[in-house]
């Protein structure tokens, strides 16, 4: 089943007097527990395709569409909702705030939604087992290295058990070790928990952990490759190689 | 250098909003400080001016010793003129009178001149008509502001009311308001005025004028001086012109003393909103300053960069606080005006004041800088370039509790340093300045203690997102610090100068219900003759009369333990007839004196006075000490029976009895009669009766004790308008100092606010959280404001007993707390709506991205 489809998605920024076309008529489909890279050069419109994807943006044109919702006429709060109840992010930077400790850090979005910690308290305890935290779960983030940072990140993004997990460069402050370590996380949330996930990077060691990769060039989806039938990393290398990449 | 500044001045265009935040403070501190000097200068030199346009070319004048409505025999002219050196001796005449205007009545003061030689002194400029005839014509000459005022031409006449009724003068001129006419509207030959007044011989003032050659010579003009005071005796004052003003102006010098201290706390606080800045934008260029390190600046250069910022916004400030100043100076000197009664029209702007505000300005600016600008010196390039943001708490936030205590401890202590009296208004500035930079340097302590136990309510009120925004006060707590001791000191003048006008009045009122317990007070424009008395006392529902009158008289020592102490003061005596006055009013007596009755009956035998506290204090004096007066019979000791509380002519009075005052000063006419009205009858028919009898015929006012009570009230509590004002400018400081650290914040977590909007916090609630982070200071602001506002109350109040003795109850208004409190929560939340909606709006691309 199509979790989020975008349809002739394209945008365009001003930057003073001259227009930038960012992305150009993108159409992008993620399955449900699917795990999908998106790859290409500095200002191939990765990122922005990110997050358009998240309704952190609007598209110039087209539509995007969330488990059947079209995000694209929504006012700013009802988008703001859908995210907070349906998409999970994770950051290059973590972006933990620094004045809650980890638990609290996992449980912002319920938080915010308004729901009492009696009744998320279970869930987040969970999840942070799930990510190996259990036991530094009163730690703020200052207390943490940041690879445990990274994870409660990963834990927050699924705490409201989102359609859609959205991964901006996740493993990009990080060492190689502790990257590792996240992808193998992802990797099995999405095995075990059919969790849908779209992640933007640049390394193909870390789209090697995906079911499909999307080639993006200056704002266009150029070519994808599914990653089955023993594919790895070499074979996105070779590929980036062959696109010019 | 000029790299440098180029740099420094880039820097500041970048972060404008701070920029401007930050000279705002530095702004008012100086606008404060400058307008009440330019306001006090005025003040001093108008009244000065005032008095020395009444005197024209005067080189001295020559007034009766003792303040006398019947003034002096005129004959004093023939000895001055006697005295070598004395070219011209002019007469004149004051009287008070009304001036009858078909519906209404003016009161005004007319002046007696000796026309012939009268032009020799002063400088009268005729717009209209002539000049005064000499003779006995019923003539006289206008200034023109007063003939506008009341529609009077020349050839017309207007009705003054004289001592035998109203009489018809004929208007000859119109003067130009300047010189004589800026004091004197309304002026008439001098054997006019002491005919139609019922003054026979006598004049008030001789104004002198001496020849060049004295003139020239200081000494000189002092030795003339000395001459005449030797050869009319002690009956007269041979005096400088301009010497009353002067005098005037030296009794509000305890209300400048007052504005200062508090100009010092704005200046405060504009020091805060500067070390804030600097502190903040210190840790946000932490990458960019590692960069220039990195480049090759100098640790020595980076200081002088950001000192190159702080001595910019130093000279801005500074100088734009000049221009406020001035401005601000324009109602400061209306307010004081209207309060003194007297239009000085004089605006000077002291050059010594201007450089002076703009020294402090840049000093404070540039000391407030000078430890962020060092420590950013200090910084490796490395570490500056690997670090984001750097968070923790620095020396000062841990230890600088100790700090604090200590100089709060000293300020303290410095309160009972004796020194010389300019010296102690220095010492008493340098004392406040200690106890705020103390507060401020103990409130670090009780940050996080506060935050915990204030934590319910703002989630109560903000839900969860203050739950994230309490939170993050301690995150930078020598930030949120700063702020909280801007919004204290703000709340602290508040509450101080509140509680000391609560105990003032309090003390004020009780004292009218003691002292002012008469139903009816009548007084007149002139002295009312004793007869009226007796006439009043033989109306239905009058109980009893009793006459007062203030004389002003020249104390010229005091005698405590057989030794004598010569003074030179001029305090006023309340001549009463004691018996009469304690049986409708009565008398506060000090505590500890003896039986009361024994007390009033010895004032009653004569040769005797009560002393106010304040006197008692002044003069160093108490109950069966000497007071030595100069009367008509000479020099005569009164003893102390008793010390009173007494407010009359500002605490600066004694009471005499009736019997006295005839003796010594030769007066028997009333300035008031204080009226007690018949169990059962009604006070306003007393006063209707009174006023229908008496009211036409003989120009009196009648007051009921109520309405007289209200307005001496008013008239007091109005001093404490200017205070009021720059306790104002101490609140909107602390908003600014609310909008500067939030601004900061947002700035700071711009990235944290990224993610929150990321993972679905709206920018309601983003807002929210804003709100109530600043919510969080001012409920601490408050607080703090509150306890030492109470606590700065109560010292000024012991402070003000034992400098002047006069004692008041401390009062504190719990309304005063409420007060308080809102208004600090009130500027918290509104400071806190511009850096909300900026918190809100925040592309959260950007945010999220943002290093």
């Amino acid at each position: 089943m199509t979790i989020l489809q975008t349809t002739n998605v394209s945008k365009q920024y001003k930057m003073g007097e001259v227009t930038v076309n960012a992305l150009n008529q993108v159409d992008l489909s993620i399955e449900t527990g699917e795990f999908v890279a998106i790859m290409g050069p500095s200002g191939s419109g990765k990122s922005t395709l990110l997050h358009l994807l998240g309704g952190l943006d609007q598209p110039t044109e087209g539509e995007i569409a969330l488990d059947g919702q079209a995000l694209s006429d929504l006012s700013d709060k009802k988008v703001t909702l859908i995210r907070r109840r349906n998409i999970g992010f994770i950051f290059q930077f973590y972006n933990l705030v620094p004045t809650l400790s980890a638990e609290e850090n996992v449980a912002l979005p319920l938080l915010i939604d308004g729901q009492r910690p009696r009744d998320y308290q279970e869930r987040v305890e969970h999840l942070l087992s799930l990510v190996g935290l259990a036991e530094r779960r009163k730690h703020k983030p200052d207390q943490l290295s940041g690879g445990e940072q990274q994870r409660v990140a990963i834990a927050r993004a699924l705490v409201t058990e989102p359609a859609i997990v959205l991964a901006d460069e996740p493993t990009g402050n990080l060492d190689s070790r502790a990257g590792e370590g996240i992808l193998t996380l992802l990797r099995r949330l999405c095995d075990e928990m059919k969790q849908s996930i779209v992640m933007v990077t640049h390394a193909p060691k870390d789209a090697g952990y995906a079911d499909r990769v999307v080639f993006l060039k200056d704002g266009k989806i150029v070519d994808e490759m599914r990653l089955e039938d023993g594919r790895d990393a070499t074979d996105i290398l070779t590929r980036l190689t062959e696109l010019e990449l | 250098m000029k790299r440098l500044s180029t740099l420094a001045l880039r820097n500041l265009r970048v972060r404008m909003t701070r920029t401007i935040l930050t000279i705002a403070g530095v702004i008012l501190g100086v606008a404060v400080i400058l307008a009440i000097a330019i306001t006090n200068q005025s003040i001093y030199k108008g009244l000065e001016a005032l008095f020395a346009d009444v005197a024209g070319n005067a080189d001295l004048s020559v007034q009766a010793a003792a303040e006398d409505d019947a003034g002096f025999n005129q004959r004093a002219i023939e000895r001055i003129l006697t005295v070598e050196g004395v070219i011209a001796a002019v007469p004149s005449t004051s009287d008070a009178t009304m001036l009858m205007l078909g519906d209404h009545e003016v009161s005004l003061t007319i002046y007696g001149i000796d026309p012939a030689i009268d032009r020799e002194v002063r400088p009268y400029k005729v717009i209209d008509g002539t000049f005064l005839p000499d003779g006995d014509k019923y003539s006289v000459i206008v200034a023109e502001d007063f003939a506008e005022r009341h529609d009077i031409e020349v050839g017309k006449d207007i009705k003054l009311l004289v001592a035998d009724g109203v009489e018809a003068f004929r208007v000859v001129g119109i003067l130009a308001k300047e010189g004589p006419a800026r004091q004197a509207k309304v002026t008439m030959p001098l054997k006019v005025a002491q005919a139609v007044f019922a003054r026979g011989q006598n004049i008030d003032s001789i104004d002198i004028v001496a020849s060049e050659e004295i003139v020239k010579s200081a000494d000189a003009l002092d030795q003339l001086k000395a001459t005449l005071q030797e050869s009319l005796g002690r009956d007269y004052d041979v005096v400088y012109p301009a010497a009353k003003g002067r005098n005037i102006a030296e009794m509000l010098s305890g209300l400048w003393q007052g504005l200062s201290f508090f100009a010092v706390t704005a200046l405060f606080v504009g020091a805060y909103l500067v070390f804030n800045t600097f502190s903040m934008t210190v840790v946000e260029r932490t990458r960019e300053i590692g960069l220039l390190r990195a480049v090759g600046l100098t640790k020595w250069q980076v200081t002088r960069l950001i000192m190159g910022e702080a001595f910019i916004m130093g000279l801005i400030g500074s100088l734009l606080g000049v221009l406020f100043g001035i401005l601000l100076a324009i109602p400061m000197m209306r307010m004081m005006n209207a309060t003194i009664g007297i239009d000085t029209d004089v605006f000077s702007v002291p050059s010594e004041s201007i450089v002076f505000s703009v020294i402090v300005g840049m000093v404070v600016t540039v000391a407030s800088a000078l430890v962020p600008a060092i420590r950013a010196g200090r910084m490796s390039p490395v570490e500056a370039l690997a670090v984001r943001s750097k968070g923790g708490a620095s020396w000062l936030t841990k230890h600088g509790w100790k700090i604090g205590i200590a100089l709060v401890a000293v300020s303290e202590l410095m309160d009972y340093v004796s020194a010389p009296e300019e010296v102690q208004m220095w010492l008493g500035q340098l004392s406040l300045f200690m106890l705020l930079a103390g507060i401020t340097l103990v409130v670090p302590a009780f940050i996080r203690l506060l935050e915990w136990l204030l934590r319910p309510v703002i989630i109560g009120i903000y839900g969860h997102e203050g739950r994230i925004g309490a939170g993050n006060v301690h995150r930078a707590v020598g930030r949120t610090s700063l702020t909280v001791g801007a919004l204290t000191v703000g709340v602290m003048m508040t509450i101080m100068i509140g509680a000391m006008s609560a105990s003032i009045t309090a003390d004020l009122q009780n004292w009218m219900e003691t002292a002012l317990q008469g139903d009816l007070f009548i007084d007149s424009f002139r002295p009312m003759r004793m007869r009226l008395k007796g006439e009043l006392e033989a109306l239905d529902g009058v109980n009893l009369v009793t006459p007062m009158r203030f004389q002003e008289i020249k104390v010229v020592g005091v005698i405590s333990g057989g030794t004598f102490t010569p003074k030179t003061e001029s305090p006023y005596l309340l001549a009463i007839e004691p018996q009469e006055y304690n049986r409708i009013s009565g008398f506060e007596f000090a505590s500890g004196q003896g039986d009361e009755v024994a007390l009033v009956s010895q004032l009653a035998e004569g040769n005797a006075v009560f002393i106010s506290t304040m006197l008692s204090e002044k003069y160093g004096i108490g109950q069966g000490d000497y007071v030595r007066i100069n009367t008509r019979r000479g020099e005569h000791d009164f003893l102390v029976a008793a010390v009173i509380v007494d407010y009359l002519q500002g605490g600066e009075a004694l009471m005499g009895s009736w019997q006295d005052l005839g003796r010594y000063f030769g007066h028997d006419k009333a300035h008031m009669f204080m009226v007690d009205v018949t169990t059962g009858a009604s006070v306003e028919q007393v006063k209707q009766q009174i006023e229908a009898a008496y009211g036409a015929t003989r120009h009196i006012n009648v007051e009921s004790g109520e309405e007289l009570r209200e307005r001496w009230l008013k008239d007091f509590t109005s001093w404490f308008t200017l205070f009021d004002v720059v306790a104002a400018i101490g609140i909107v400081m602390g908003g600014l100092g609310v909008i500067n650290t939030l601004m900061m914040n947002v700035l700071e977590r711009i990235r944290e606010i990224g993610t929150l909007r990321s993972v679905g916090m709206t920018r309601l609630q983003v807002g929210k959280m804003i709100l109530s982070e600043a919510l969080v200071m001012g409920l601490m602001g408050g607080l703090f404001g509150v306890a030492f506002g109470a606590y700065g109350a109560y010292y000024a109040v012991i402070g003000m007993a034992e400098s002047t003795g006069w004692t008041v109850t401390y009062i504190l208004p719990k309304t005063l707390l409420v007060a308080g409190m809102i208004i600090a929560l009130g500027i918290s939340q509104l400071s806190a709506l511009y850096p909300a909606w900026q918190a809100a709006r925040t592309n959260i691309i950007e945010a999220v991205q943002y290093e």
